[in-house]
């Protein structure tokens, strides 16, 4: 059994499967990937690839009929996959939280915005509350009744006005003019505006880690920058790490320290921003990057040949072997292992899936 | 994905062989089709019970074991025996040969309902759904106009005006009937219409006609089916209503409704008359409601794909 | 852009004066009309056998524009001249038949191929539309522009639902091309697909746009894109084109304030080059009530007074390159 390799997040042979009428998708097979504290990992790959079926199971979100078949998903130190429901909970939307691409689509069509924040600003106070009456209690019964504790009813009202003061402030945190906001309707809102709101709820609880899947691909290019920076500013202050799914490698280049590349199923490469931009190793990711179009490159695009594997029946061994120009013999016989990268400094991380770079034993 | 002859063989093959592989697909989505049928319970019973009744009204007249209109007046009111399962009525006609005749009155009923109800409902909601505007806003209202007839008392309607019979009677219903399927093609047809593949279309120079035709229309046309299917054993009702009422099919034809009425005054001591009839009536209602169902349920885009 | 010499005239494919499209948005029956201002006065041309890219954000009006250049929506005012026809003058059957020539490829390969029609019928189509051909001969033209856009023949036979998306859109191409035109408009033609299926797509187009003469409008909001593709980008801001020139003249001497901060704000995927980070601040203003004179000056770092008052002229600044502001940068 391998040591830790990141003491916030570390996933290691995650598979997960799908059972469908047309057969069984093996949507995760064997994904590796960590962060520490603070990080920011940016998880790049196409379409198929698995990489919202990875967020989805960190927060262990996948539902019938997809399941995780195998792996674990070491969570500081307890392991996500094994824990039951009820704890979950209590971790989900609190020590991890997750913003999703369509924000107007996450918040409540029939709720005005600012009570939906209201809402979720009791829902925590509330289970805070609990385990908090429960050591005040404790505190009480030795010292007599305490200091602010003979109103109830007091305490119940002062407390409900002050999470509409805490909900005003979260919107002008964010940007957004609480006065116009807090009583609009979920579609009245702009995709910026909605996004907006989505991270103030979910940082509001200070998580320790946000998944972000998509988050700007369905906004403007200067909302996306509006979003990113933002959000840039906002994790700093509450020191949550970010995984940040995403299909652009300009957002992922920009926004994140390392970055985890994927590809049906798999991890493929993974390594620090500077390690996988420049110094690609796996043939996937070279490819991937001379086919992203750039303002002002010279070079021609270079696209990857095939498509996509059918993840039902996909090709033995390495899944990227029908496509790659430097197919061993090998690469259709068994995975290739997920591996350090030799000849490069500690703390880029670089690790490589692929027969070209195994080392042998 | 199955194993085809390659695309040159076929190319050459004899013409038969080219016809079904250019079908390939379109096959496939039949034989997908019916797969779901047979794994959905609902749409088996149904067909089944309108496969009997058709069969029965195909071959009714090597069914019927006694002439249905022939009298007897001797042995009238008989009750039901080996000879006469379903008895003999008030003039001593076979029930049972009476009910197996019905069932080609009630087919020819239905089919000419449905033929030119559907076809005046696909015109006018696809021309309004597809054009919008003046034309969809005339066209509605004509159809609210048409909607706001009951159905029995315009067919009474037309009894006093003209004669009461059965022609008139498929007139009436299907005077208001079609209004149903117009306002469904129509809701499929504003659907289909902003869709990015009809713009591209008509960027290629097809002309309306050409489009409402051949684009909107076969994407229009299942719920139009599936509701028709449904409505199909409301429109016997409403067949047979009138004729319970005299106001359809007149003596001696042996409309379902018509005997029926014919039993009413019978019905204490010679409950067989009313009742096989009515039975029929039920039974054909439920089997088309049944298959409704079933097809409704195959055609689930959720559940085919 | 405005064609100075008989030269430059006869280069000139379309030319668009004054297009203007007005949607009417009204509240309930009694209520007067407001109208939506989609595309507001846009006047350019597209010269034979070049990429002509139209960038913006939503509510620029540019996939409005391209619809209207078509005639697939009539525009409000203004007129579109295709190498002499007056586009706006055509009667509807001369408009059907005109078709022909200009295509349009769009945005969503999902939704632009009829889902109950097997490719052949779909690419046959316009042929039997357009030419007078036997059933043989239209298969063997569908079996070799299927070759060309890089399907197999036995493609022709399959329902779109069977292709992935990057297969469609080279569907919908074959479908365009089939019809030998001259001029294609492509709607954000990739935006829908991964970035390696982006690459085949862009390099075939610019491929087929060599070997067959064509000439492209572009709409898109992605700047790298634009940058690989386009030969003249014109930059659309609430409806009106607000910087227009050379792919050059707009990356490299950028002069309207909003162009300048759409560029900055494309993160670039390098992570050596420091983002600039300048961030256009607000969101965009509702396009039935647009902002008095220039329409960006409330979000304009460099607004003054007369930006409010009035709107500015889209004015040229070096021969090509227009902008339409008071206070151009570079100038």
């Amino acid at each position: 059994m391998q040591g830790r390799r990141g003491d916030l997040l570390d996933i290691s042979r995650l598979r997960v499967v799908f059972d469908t009428y047309a057969g069984q998708v093996k949507a995760l097979n064997g994904v590796e990937l960590w962060m520490n504290h603070g990080e920011r990992l940016g998880v790049v790959g196409e379409t198929g690839c698995g990489k919202s079926v990875t967020a989805l199971s960190v927060m262990r979100l996948i539902e019938e009929p997809g399941r995780i078949t195998g792996g674990s998903i070491l969570f500081e130190d307890r392991d996500l996959v094994l824990l039951p429901e009820n704890v979950l909970n209590a971790i989900r939307g609190k020590d991890i939280a997750m913003i999703f691409q369509e924000p107007v689509a996450a918040l409540n069509p029939v709720m005005k915005v600012g009570a939906q924040i209201v809402e979720n600003i009791e829902c925590q106070r509330k289970s805070a509350a609990s385990v908090q009456a429960v050591r005040k209690d404790g505190q009480a019964s030795r010292r007599g009744a305490p200091a602010s504790g003979n109103r109830p009813q007091g305490r119940v009202g002062t407390q409900r006005i002050s999470s509409i003061q805490i909900m005003r402030d979260m919107l002008g945190h964010v940007g957004l003019d609480w006065q116009r906001t807090e009583n609009l309707y979920p579609h009245e809102l702009s995709g910026g505006m909605a996004q907006r709101v989505m991270i103030a709820m979910a940082l509001s609880s200070r998580p320790k880690l946000l998944i972000a899947d998509e988050p700007t691909s369905a906004l403007d290019v200067t909302i996306q920058a509006q979003i990113l920076n933002l959000l840039n500013s906002l994790v700093r202050e509450t020191q949550t790490a970010v995984l940040l799914i995403t299909h652009a490698m300009g957002v992922a280049a920009q926004f994140c320290d390392f970055i985890a590349v994927m590809y049906a199923g798999n991890v493929v490469e993974y390594g620090s921003l500077q390690a996988i931009f420049n110094n690609p190793l796996h043939p996937y990711t070279k490819g991937l990057l001379r086919a992203v179009p750039k303002i002002g490159k010279t070079d021609e695009l270079q696209s990857i040949p095939g498509i996509v594997p059918d993840l039902i029946a996909p090709p033995g061994g390495c899944r990227f072997h029908p496509r790659c120009p430097h197919r061993r013999p090998e690469c259709d016989k068994a995975q290739p292992r997920f591996e350090p990268a030799g000849g490069e400094a500690e703390a880029d991380r670089h690790h490589v899936a692929c027969f070209l770079y195994q080392r042998d034993r | 994905m199955k194993k085809t002859s390659s695309a040159a063989d076929s190319a050459n093959a004899p013409s038969f062989k080219r016809f079904m592989y250019e079908r390939g697909p379109m096959l496939d989505d039949v034989k997908h089709s019916v797969y779901l049928w047979k794994k959905t319970p609902l749409a088996l019973i149904g067909t089944v019970i309108i496969g009997l009744f058709l069969l029965i009204a195909l071959f009714a007249p090597l069914l019927a074991p006694y002439d249905p209109i022939a009298t007897d007046l001797s042995r009238k009111l008989e009750a039901p025996s080996a000879a006469h399962p379903f008895g003999l009525d008030q003039f001593g006609r076979d029930v049972l040969s009476r009910v197996i005749m019905g069932s080609r009155i009630e087919v020819q009923i239905i089919f000419i309902i449905s033929i030119i109800s559907i076809t005046i409902g696909l015109v006018v909601g696809i021309v309004a759904g597809y054009f919008g505007g003046v034309v969809d806003e005339i066209l509605m209202r004509i159809t609210d106009i048409f909607l706001a007839f009951p159905r029995l008392v315009l067919a009474m309607a037309f009894a006093a005006a003209l004669r009461p019979t059965l022609a008139n009677a498929i007139v009436a219903i299907s005077l208001v009937e079609w209004t149903v399927y117009a306002r469904l093609a129509r809701a499929e047809a504003i659907k289909v219409r902003s869709q990015p593949y009809i713009e591209a279309i008509k960027a290629v120079g097809a002309s309306d006609f050409k489009i409402m035709m051949f684009h909107v229309l076969p994407m229009s046309i299942s719920p139009v089916i599936v509701q028709l299917t449904m409505r199909m054993g409301t429109i016997i009702l409403t067949a047979a209503s009138l004729g319970f009422l005299g106001l359809g099919a007149q003596p001696p034809l042996p409309e379902w409704g018509a005997i029926v009425s014919d039993g009413r005054s019978y019905l204490m001591n010679n409950w067989w008359i009313t009742a096989f009839p009515g039975m029929a009536i039920a039974i054909t209602v439920l089997g088309f409601n049944l298959l409704g169902d079933g097809i409704r349920d195959i055609l689930d885009p959720r559940i085919r794909r | 852009m405005q064609a100075t010499t008989e030269r430059e005239n006869r280069d000139i494919l379309i030319q668009a004066n004054h297009l203007k499209k007005l949607f009417a948005v009204k509240k309930n029956f009694y209520s007067r009309p407001l109208y939506v201002k989609a595309v507001d006065d846009c006047d350019f041309s597209i010269r034979k056998n070049t990429v002509f890219g139209i960038v913006g954000e939503s509510g620029s009006g540019k996939t409005t524009l391209g619809r209207v250049i078509l005639r697939l929506i009539e525009a409000t005012g203004g007129a579109v001249v295709f190498d002499d026809t007056d586009l706006m003058s055509l009667s509807g059957q001369e408009l059907r038949l005109f078709r022909r020539r200009m295509q349009i490829i769009s945005q969503d390969p999902y939704n632009s191929l009829h889902p109950r029609k097997v490719v052949k019928k779909l690419i046959g189509e316009g042929l039997k539309i357009h030419f007078q051909l036997s059933s043989q001969e239209i298969d063997e033209r569908v079996k070799n522009i299927l070759t060309l856009v890089g399907l197999r023949e036995e493609h022709m036979y399959r329902y779109p639902h069977e292709f992935s998306g990057g297969q469609r859109q080279r569907i919908a191409i074959a479908r365009a091309l089939v019809l030998k035109p001259e001029f294609i408009v492509l709607d954000e033609p990739t935006s829908a697909l991964d970035v390696s299926v982006q690459a085949i797509i862009l390099k075939m187009l610019k491929e087929l746009k060599r070997d067959f003469a064509l000439t492209y409008m572009l709409i898109t909001h992605d700047l790298a894109v634009i940058d690989y593709m386009a030969d003249d980008v014109a930059v659309m801001y609430l409806g009106q084109i607000v910087e227009m020139g050379s792919k050059d003249d707009i990356f490299s001497r950028t002069a309207h304030p909003y162009a300048r901060l759409l560029i900055d704000s494309v993160p670039p995927p390098a992570p050596s080059e420091h983002w600039s980070g300048k961030i256009l601040s607000g969101e965009i203003p509702s396009p039935i009530h647009v902002p008095s004179g220039c329409r960006f000056h409330p979000r304009c770092p460099q607004a003054k007074d007369i930006c409010a008052k009035e709107e500015p002229v889209l004015s040229e600044l070096q021969p090509g390159h227009f902008a339409k502001c008071h206070f151009p940068l570079n100038s």
